[in-house]
């Protein structure tokens, strides 16, 4: 065992996360990973759980969001994910999307 | 790594960094605490390493658990840089390895999984030739639907404007001595204006409909996948659809939807693009016009101007992207496709609800006000012999000689393009209070009965949704005539339509509503895009698009000239 080493899967996700600067599915993330999307939701509940992750659609957050009724994250089946709002990934404005953020910190 | 409370076979390994700590926990914890007896000790410290300290409190009582919390902190500060993603993600991490490993070795999957009902009419929907033509054709549908369903109530919410309010308004203005300006500003400008507006609600219903139908049913996030293709042709990707299909309903979300796309290149060749899909609120404009002129070809001309608007999109983002905005950048569109699903009517009710709510808000504040400033112009100075020697008449007879070669250099048409520039419901409210001023004289009001009104007033109603229903199987039938004759739909109209007719030629007309869907949206839109990208671009956006709707107008009002048309 190489525990130090070697990246966990978890924290690969939330690299993934951390990257791409947007909502991911578990569909899409079980895609990314070559992993089965069952096993992909119990880690992203586990993420959650930790409160590195929160669910989107449950709270409201996507409220205002313009591309709310077109967006092709939320009404996929399995659940949608982001980061838990910090510095650099801020919710959404009146007219924002939970993209915008990807451009504030990008130099 | 084994210990005495644990079954080794089940044991999961936490690797050489985590699992010695455990180790030092579990002794501390056996060594100095009594467990109940189903609470192993290792189980404690590792769900206690996860970060479930409230559990120490529960088992071993508060002064006991701040013994082992003390050493659980201390183990946290010691693994914080070796363990960088967190004591609780490495353990979660070392146990899904685990069970991964486990299924792995006791599962058999089937090779190749048997394709989906959803798969086999995805095959269909997004095949690289067929997806467009089905996707215009579902298109052509649903404005069908939309002129059809919406006409006879249309006709209906016209004749009680028009009649039982502005009576009823007529004899309470009366009652209490208004004056003949009070009276003509409530009577000519307000109700005419935003009463001229609200006729299109049955239509812009029916339109959110529809739109709400495909989208919750999952086709519209296939057709972004068909236009993945087409887009990228244009130097955009499929996601670039979502904000042009957003400018369909209103330009602004759709500008600010751009957002959601990677490069600034990307997000301003979008929002110069969003702007000529038809909003909905040019959808009224396309109606009268289509009902005046064009009878049952009405359904046809609407789909050509929406497929005109795409069809400018494409050529200036295929322009643009190879000269303004040109890039060698490409970026990739991945996207998972939702399942098809029975659309639910809650999410239809709130899909129609919401936007209908958004342009009966609009037209209790902007349209109103606009309304009585358009009046207050059109009836200063107060003695002026007509409406065109009105402060109004004249600014606009300003600009009518530059719409001249497009057919319609009237005062009236260059008046109500003017005031259509502020938001597009206002083309038809100016038009409403322009043309029937000067068609139509206003019935006295000094009697009413109200009764006998709300009595018409339900007739109408119950009339025009047999209609309706009559026009819907009719639509749902193509070819075949269920109900009616041919000449049904020249009966139909508002009175806006009647007056149109003694303005406009079948010609002149066209070439009016194709300017009115190219040219700029409305002062909104390009709010959103000086926010979004600085006053230049939005300047750039009003100028290029109203020059593109000149041409455009001008060239189809010239070309049917030469082809003799009228």
């Amino acid at each position: 065992m190489s525990g130090a080493q070697k990246i966990s899967i978890l924290a690969q996700i939330l690299a993934e996360f951390d990257r791409e600067r947007r909502p991911l599915s578990s569909r899409e993330l079980a895609s990314m990973f070559g992993k089965d999307l069952t096993v992909v939701e119990g880690m992203l509940e586990t993420l959650v759980r930790s409160g590195r992750l929160m669910e989107l659609g449950s709270d409201g957050l996507c409220e205002q969001c313009p591309a709310r009724s077109l967006c092709i994250v939320l009404p996929l089946e399995g659940c949608r994910f982001c980061l838990v709002p910090h510095e650099g990934w801020e919710l959404p404005d009146e007219y924002g999307t939970c993209w915008e953020a990807r451009d504030r910190d990008r130099p | 790594m084994t210990n005495s409370d644990s079954n080794p076979d089940f044991q999961v390994d936490y690797g050489p960094v985590i699992e010695p700590e455990i180790e030092n926990l579990r002794a501390l914890i056996k060594e100095r605490f009594v467990l109940p007896n189903q609470i192993k000790a290792r189980w404690l410290a590792v769900k206690v390493l996860e970060g479930e300290t409230d559990l120490l409190a529960q088992f071993l009582g508060v002064e006991d658990a701040r013994v082992v919390l003390a050493q659980v902190h201390s183990i946290q500060k010691r693994l914080e840089k070796r363990v960088p993603e967190g004591l609780d993600i490495a353990i979660a991490d070392r146990r899904y390895e685990r069970v991964g490993r486990i299924v792995e070795q006791s599962l058999t999957r089937p090779k190749e999984p048997a394709r989906t009902r959803a798969e086999r009419v995805d095959r269909v929907v997004t095949h690289p030739w067929l997806g467009i033509p089905i996707f215009m054709m579902v298109m052509y549908l649903v404005f069908s639907f939309v002129v059809n369903v919406s006409e006879p109530y249309l006709e209906w919410i016209d004749a009680v404007v028009s009649g039982p309010i502005t009576n009823w308004a007529g004899a309470l203005l009366s009652s209490i001595g208004a004056s003949t300006w009070l009276r003509g500003l409530i009577l000519d400008g307000a109700i005419a204006g935003v009463g001229g507006v609200l006729v299109f609600i049955p239509g812009l219903v029916v339109l959110f409909f529809f739109i709400g139908l495909l989208e919750d049913s999952g086709y519209l996030a296939r057709v972004a996948f068909v236009m993945n293709r087409f887009l990228s042709f244009l130097g955009l990707n499929g996601k670039s659809f979502v904000p042009l299909i957003l400018g369909f309903g209103c330009a602004v979300p759709g500008i600010y939807a751009t957002r959601t796309l990677e490069s600034r290149r990307e997000r301003l060749l979008t929002a110069l693009l969003v702007p000529f899909m038809s909003c909905s609120a040019r959808l009224p404009v396309y109606v009268v016009f289509g009902m005046a002129f064009f009878g049952r070809s009405a359904d046809w001309i609407i789909w050509g101007l929406y497929a005109l608007g795409i069809a400018m999109a494409v050529l200036l983002g295929f322009f643009y992207s190879r000269t303004l905005l040109r890039s060698s950048e490409e970026t990739s569109f991945l996207m998972e496709l939702p399942s098809y699903r029975l659309p639910r009517l809650s999410n239809l009710w709130i899909h129609v609800s919401l936007r209908t709510g958004e342009f009966l808000r609009n037209a209790g504040t902007l349209i109103l006000a606009a309304s009585m400033v358009v009046w207050l112009l059109l009836n200063v100075p107060p003695k002026a012999p007509g409406l065109e020697q009105s402060v109004f008449g004249q600014v606009s007879g300003f600009v009518a000689p530059v719409l001249e070669p497009a057919g319609f250099g009237t005062w009236e048409a260059s008046g109500s393009l003017l005031t259509g520039m502020v938001a597009k419901e206002l083309v038809i409210a100016t038009m409403t209070q322009i043309y029937l001023d000067e068609n139509v004289e206003t019935e006295a009001e000094s009697e009413i009965y109200p009764l006998q009104d709300l009595i018409d007033i339900g007739k109408g109603l119950i009339g025009a949704t047999i209609r309706a229903g009559a026009r819907l199987l009719d639509a749902l039938t193509p070819g075949v005539q269920l109900f009616g004759g041919e000449g049904e739909r020249e009966e139909g109209g508002t009175a806006l339509s009647y007056s149109l007719q003694n303005s406009f030629t079948p010609l002149s007309a066209l070439a009016f509503i194709v300017f009115v869907s190219l040219y700029t949206p409305c002062v909104a839109t390009l709010g959103a895009i000086r926010a979004e990208f600085g006053g230049r671009w939005a300047l750039f956006s009003a100028v290029s698009q109203t020059g593109m709707a000149w041409l455009v107008a001008t060239l189809v009002f010239q070309l049917g000239r030469l082809l003799g048309l009228t």
